[in-house]
C-alpha cells in the first residue's frame, strides 16, 4: 500500500519549482525564444529582460529589416497600390481606359495577393524581429483597433495604418488614438469617410473627368477641399444629379466609445454616440470613385464644407463648434477619462496575465495609465514587473493563440521562412490570419475560444509539417538542432536522447515527464528527429506561454 | 403526444433522486429531433427581410433602400417583394425560401428580439447566446445549458455541433459541443503515419490531466474516428441540393452531412456574418440582397437535402438586433432594436408573420428611431425548446424568463 502511494506520489510530482527566467519573459511577453538562444535567455533575469524588451528603440533590428526588404517590392502610396492590385470593377476600368475591350481575366484577385503579402510580412516580422515585446504590442493595438481588409478599400491603407500603429505601440495612448482616428484605414473601415453633415455636398462625383487614378495619389489636403467647395456650388450635369441627402453615419462613433476607448460599460449614452458622430463629421478619405480606398498617404482629410457645425454636447460637456479641432477635443477627453484607463488595463491584463484578469492588477494598472497620462511604456513595466504577472506565468495560465503557436514554433526551430504558405494555408486553417477578422472587436483572447476540436487539430499538423519540412518557402534545418549524422539518420540515437536534446531548444524545463515519456515510446526503436520536432511542437507544454 | 416509454421515465426520476428532475430538460430522449440554429452576426436588417409594405412610414424612412410592393407595377416584378400577407412582403432574394412558406414550412416572428436595450454587437449577441439579457456574469449559452440539462440520447460526442471559426458562446458550457469550421479539420492527414502520430498525440494529452486542454482533446480522436467511420467527409448532397459555394453554404451542407450519418446529432449551430450595413446597403438588389441570396440558397439547399428528414428538424434563424427604421445619410442603417425571427420546417405552423407589429410611426418606435420589441426571443426559442425538443426546465435553459400567460397569438407549433 506504501509503496503504491510512493510511486503515485513520484508519478504526480511536480517539477522542481521553476523559476521566472528571461525565456519565460520572452514566451508571455513575446513569441518566444529561438530555439538557437534559449539556453542563454534562460539564464538571463525576468526583469532584465523586460527592461531591455521595453527600451524596444535601443535593441538592433537590422536582421529583420533586411528580411521584410528581401520579402517583397510593395509599393509605397495608396495609388500605386490600387494601380498594381485593383480590384475587378478597378481592372475592367483600367484596361476600358487604355483602350482594351475584352474581358478581364476570370478568378484574378489582385487584392487577394496584396492581402496575403501584408499578412505575410506581419508573421515574418513577428518571427525575425529582436524586438519581441513591441511585437506584442503592435499585434495587441491591430486587435484592438482593428481593420478587415477585405473591407472596401482597406487593404490599400493597412501598410500605412500598421506604420501608425508601430508609431505608438509603446508612446502614448492619446497619440495613438488620435493616429488612428486621422488614418484612412479605420475612415473606411468604419464608414466615417461617409459621416457628413445632413445635406452635405458630393465632392467626390462631382469631379471624376479631372482626376484619375495616378493624380489621386498625392493629391494634398488643400486641393480636396478646394475642389468639395467647387462641388458645393457647382451644377449637376444632367442625369448625374445625386439620388439621395447625405448625413450622419454613426458606426466610427459608436465603437470609438465601445471598443477603442470608454468600453461598453464606460456610461455614455445613444445620444453620445450621435453627438460624437457629429463630431467626426467631414474627416473623410478623399476617394473620387466611390469604393477605391484612394487615399492620400494613408490619413483621413477633413473637409470643413463636409462638418456638421454647430456645439456639440458629449459626456457631458460641450464641445464649442470647431471644426476638425471638436474631434481631437473629444479624443484627449476619452484617452484621458477614468472608463478609458479601466478597459485598457483590463484589456492588457488579459492578453498578457489572464483570462480572468486579476481585479487588483487591473486596479494597479489603471492608476498607473491614468497618472502616467496614457504612457504605455510605463503602463506596461508596471504591468509585466508586477508579481502577480510572473506567478501568472510560472503557471503558463494562457493558451497560446493560433498566430503566437505559429510565430514561436517557427522561432522555437530557427525556421527560415518567407512567411506565405504558412499563413495562406495554416494561419487559414487556424483561422487567425492578419487583417481578416471582420468585426471592430479583433481577434478573441480567450483560451476557450481558440482550442475546439478543428483548431486543436490544425494545431498538430502545423507542428508536424513544420518539422517535416513540407511547408514551401519554410526551412527547418534540423541538422542544427540535433547535429547533422542524427538529422540524415546516420547515426543511431536513442529515443529518450533525441527527445531531451529538441526539448533543450523548444521547451527547456518545461517538458514534463509525462510527455517526455510518450514521446519516447512514440519513436520507438527507430527515433525520427523530424517526428520527434514534431510531436513537441505539439506537446501540451508548447500550446502555452 | 407523450409515450409510455416518456412516463415511465420521468417517473422513476422523480421516486429515485427528486432533484435531479429539476435538471431533466428533456421528458425523453428523441434520437431524431434536430433543432439547427442559425446567427445572422452583424444585425440583419429585418426590415428588409420582411419588409412592413403596408406601413407608409417603411417608405417615408428609406427613400432609397426600400423594397417596392408585391403589386408596384411600376418597377419588375423581380425588384418588387414577395407576398406573405396583408401587411408583409418578403425581399426577393430570399425568394428560394417563399415556396416553404407558402407550404406552411416555414413562419416569421417580426418585431422580435432582446428586452436588452443595447447597441453594441457584442454585448446582444452575448445576451442573446447566454440568453439572459442584462446579465453579464452568465457564464455558458442557453443551447449548451438545453444539452447539459438534458438524458444523453446516444452515446456519441457528436449530440452538439457547432460549425464556426471559434467556440461560439451559445454553445460554451459544461456538456461537451464539437467545434469546427469544417470538417477537414478534424483530420490529422491521410495514411498510416497520421494514424500512428495521432495516437502518440492521444496518448500524450491523455496523461496531461492538469492542463486545461485535456478534456478539449480527449474528445478530438474520438471525433475524428467516428466521422471517419461514417465517411462523413465522402458524402455527397441528396435529392440534388446545390449549395451556393460560400462558407454558409459549405457548413450547412456539412451539418445535414452528420444528421444523414446518424451520428446523434441534436443541436446544432453555425453563423454568417456580413449584415453590418452601415453604407450602400442597397434594395431589392446590392449588398444585402447579395447576402440574403446566399442564406436562403443554404437554407434552401439544406431543406432538400434533408428531404423527409426535415419533419424532424427544427431551423431558427435570428440576428442580436435589427437596424434603424430611418435610413442614414449613407444608404445605409444604423443598429437598432426589433428584428425578424426565421422558424421553419419540424412541426412549425408555417406561413403566418407571427408576433404583435408595433408600428413604424415615430411615436411607435423604441426610443423614436427602432422597430419596438414585442416578442422576447425567449418566448420563440422556448417553444422550440419545449415543442420541439420536449425540454421542460425553463429555469435552467432560460433562467429568469417568463412567457406571457396568453401564448396563443405565437402558438408556433
Amino acid at each position: 500500500m506504501r509503496l503504491v502511494a510512493c510511486l503515485a506520489a513520484l508519478l504526480t510530482a511536480a517539477p522542481a519549482k521553476p523559476e521566472a527566467t528571461g525565456a519565460l519573459a520572452l514566451t508571455r511577453f513575446g513569441y518566444g525564444p529561438r530555439g538557437s538562444e534559449r539556453a542563454a535567455v534562460e539564464k538571463a533575469r525576468w526583469a532584465d529582460v523586460i527592461e531591455r524588451q521595453l527600451a524596444y528603440e535601443r535593441i538592433d533590428d537590422g536582421q529583420s529589416d533586411k528580411a521584410l526588404r528581401e520579402l517583397d517590392d510593395l509599393p509605397t502610396t495608396a495609388g500605386e497600390l490600387i494601380a498594381r492590385f485593383p480590384k475587378p470593377n478597378m481592372l475592367q476600368k483600367g484596361m476600358e481606359r487604355m483602350g482594351i475591350t475584352r474581358e478581364p481575366p476570370p478568378d484574378v484577385d489582385k487584392p487577394g495577393e496584396l492581402i496575403q503579402a501584408l499578412q505575410a510580412r506581419r508573421l515574418v516580422r513577428a518571427v525575425t524581429t529582436e524586438r519581441q515585446l513591441y511585437e506584442a504590442m503592435v499585434e495587441l493595438w491591430l486587435d484592438h483597433f482593428n481593420v478587415f481588409a477585405r473591407k472596401r478599400g482597406v487593404m490599400y491603407a493597412i501598410a500605412d495604418y500598421e506604420r501608425i500603429i508601430r508609431e505608438h505601440a509603446l508612446g502614448s495612448f492619446e497619440s495613438l488614438l488620435i493616429g488612428v482616428a486621422e488614418s484612412a484605414a479605420m475612415a473606411m473601415y468604419l464608414d466615417n469617410d461617409d459621416n457628413v453633415r445632413p445635406n452635405a455636398p458630393w465632392p467626390m462625383q462631382a469631379i471624376p473627368d479631372e482626376v484619375d487614378l495616378r493624380a489621386c495619389k498625392y493629391l494634398p489636403r488643400e486641393r480636396v477641399e478646394k475642389l468639395t467647395r467647387r462641388a458645393s456650388k457647382n451644377k449637376w450635369p444632367k442625369g448625374k444629379e445625386p439620388k439621395r441627402e447625405r448625413g450622419i453615419n454613426e458606426n466610427y462613433a459608436r465603437e470609438l466609445l465601445e471598443l477603442h476607448t470608454l468600453g461598453v460599460e464606460g456610461g455614455y449614452t445613444q445620444n453620445d454616440v450621435t453627438e460624437v458622430a457629429r463630431v467626426f463629421t467631414g474627416w473623410t478619405v478623399f476617394d473620387p470613385e466611390g469604393s477605391l480606398g484612394c487615399a492620400d498617404s494613408g490619413r483621413a482629410v477633413f473637409v470643413p464644407e463636409l462638418h456638421d457645425p454647430g456645439d456639440k454636447v458629449v459626456l457631458g460637456q460641450t464641445i464649442a463648434s470647431a471644426g476638425r479641432e471638436e474631434g481631437l477635443q473629444v479624443l484627449r477627453l476619452l484617452a484621458r477619462h477614468a472608463s478609458t484607463a479601466r478597459f485598457i488595463a483590463t484589456k492588457l491584463v488579459h492578453r498578457f496575465v489572464a483570462d480572468a484578469p486579476p481585479a487588483a492588477l487591473v486596479d494597479k494598472v489603471a492608476a498607473t495609465f491614468t497618472t502616467s497620462k496614457g504612457d504605455l511604456r510605463a503602463v506596461m513595466r508596471v504591468l509585466a514587473l508586477d508579481e502577480a504577472t510572473i506567478a501568472a506565468a510560472l503557471q503558463r495560465s494562457k493558451v497560446k493563440r493560433p498566430f503566437d503557436l505559429v510565430v514561436s514554433s517557427l522561432r522555437a526551430v530557427d525556421a527560415q521562412t518567407d512567411g506565405d504558405v504558412v499563413t495562406r494555408r495554416y494561419l487559414r486553417a487556424l483561422n487567425h490570419m492578419p487583417y481578416a477578422w471582420q468585426t471592430p472587436n479583433g481577434y478573441p483572447d480567450d483560451a476557450v475560444r481558440w482550442t475546439n476540436v478543428g483548431a486543436l487539430t490544425q494545431r498538430l499538423r502545423f507542428g508536424i509539417a513544420l518539422a517535416g519540412n513540407g511547408i514551401q518557402g519554410t526551412r527547418v534545418e534540423l541538422q542544427k538542432i540535433v547535429g547533422d549524422e542524427i538529422a540524415n539518420g546516420g547515426k543511431p540515437i536513442a529515443a529518450a536522447e533525441l527527445v531531451d536534446a529538441i526539448a533543450t531548444r523548444l521547451l527547456g524545463k518545461d517538458l514534463s515527464k509525462s510527455t517526455r515519456d510518450t514521446a519516447i515510446a512514440a519513436l520507438g526503436d527507430d527515433p525520427n528527429a523530424a517526428r520527434a520536432v514534431g510531436l513537441l511542437l505539439g506537446s501540451p507544454e508548447f500550446q502555452h506561454r | 403526444m407523450i409515450d409510455r416509454r416518456t412516463l415511465l421515465q420521468a417517473g422513476l426520476c422523480g421516486i429515485a433522486a427528486p432533484s435531479l428532475l429539476g435538471r431533466l430538460a428533456f421528458a425523453a430522449p428523441d434520437t431524431k429531433k434536430v433543432l439547427v440554429v442559425v446567427m445572422l452576426r452583424g444585425a440583419v436588417d429585418g426590415l428588409s427581410v420582411v419588409a412592413p409594405c403596408a406601413d407608409d412610414s417603411y417608405y417615408a424612412a428609406r427613400p432609397t433602400i426600400a423594397v417596392a410592393r408585391p403589386d408596384d407595377t411600376a418597377k419588375p416584378e423581380a425588384e418588387r417583394l414577395l407576398r406573405l400577407d396583408d401587411r408583409f412582403g418578403l425581399h426577393p432574394a430570399m425568394q428560394p425560401l417563399h415556396r416553404a412558406f407558402s407550404e406552411r414550412r416555414l413562419a416569421f416572428v417580426h418585431a422580435a428580439g432582446s428586452p436588452a436595450a443595447t447597441r453594441s454587437h457584442f454585448d446582444a449577441q452575448d445576451y442573446m447566446e447566454s440568453g439572459t439579457p442584462d446579465r453579464k456574469a452568465t457564464e455558458d449559452g442557453f443551447l449548451n445549458r438545453l444539452l447539459a440539462s438534458s438524458a444523453k440520447a446516444a452515446d456519441t460526442e457528436l449530440r452538439a455541433i457547432a460549425v464556426t471559426n471559434a467556440m461560439p458562446r451559445i454553445m460554451s458550457g459544461q456538456a461537451r459541443a464539437v467545434v469546427f469550421s469544417t470538417l477537414g479539420d478534424l483530420s490529422l492527414g491521410q495514411g498510416k503515419g497520421a494514424a500512428s502520430t495521432g495516437a502518440s498525440f492521444e496518448a500524450m494529452y491523455a496523461a496531461a490531466v492538469h492542463d486545461v486542454l485535456h478534456g478539449p482533446t480527449q474528445e478530438v480522436f474520438d471525433v475524428a474516428r467516428q466521422i471517419e467511420k461514417a465517411g462523413v467527409t465522402k458524402m455527397k448532397p441528396e435529392n440534388g441540393a446545390v449549395y451556393p459555394k460560400d462558407a454558409f453554404g459549405r457548413s450547412l451542407s456539412e451539418i445535414a452531412a452528420l444528421i444523414r450519418a446518424n451520428l446523434g446529432v441534436q443541436i446544432a449551430f453555425t453563423d454568417i456574418g456580413g449584415w453590418d450595413t452601415h453604407a450602400s446597403q442597397g434594395g431589392a438588389t446590392g449588398q444585402l440582397a447579395k447576402r440574403l441570396d446566399v442564406l436562403a440558397k443554404s437554407l434552401d439547399a439544406f431543406a432538400i437535402d434533408l428531404g423527409k428528414r426535415m419533419d424532424d428538424v427544427v431551423v431558427v434563424a435570428m440576428s442580436e438586433f435589427g437596424r434603424t427604421v430611418r435610413e442614414n445619410g449613407s444608404r445605409g442603417t444604423d443598429h437598432g432594436h426589433g428584428n425578424v425571427m426565421l422558424v421553419a420546417h419540424g412541426g412549425v405552423r408555417g406561413g403566418k408573420v407571427y408576433g404583435t407589429w408595433p408600428g413604424l410611426g415615430e411615436g411607435q418606435r423604441f426610443e423614436g428611431r427602432d422597430l419596438a420589441v414585442t416578442t422576447d426571443f425567449r418566448e420563440v426559442l422556448w417553444q422550440v425548446a419545449a415543442k420541439h425538443l420536449r425540454a421542460t426546465n425553463r429555469d435552467v435553459v432560460f433562467p429568469g424568463f417568463t412567457p406571457v400567460a396568453d401564448a396563443s397569438a405565437l402558438a408556433l407549433f
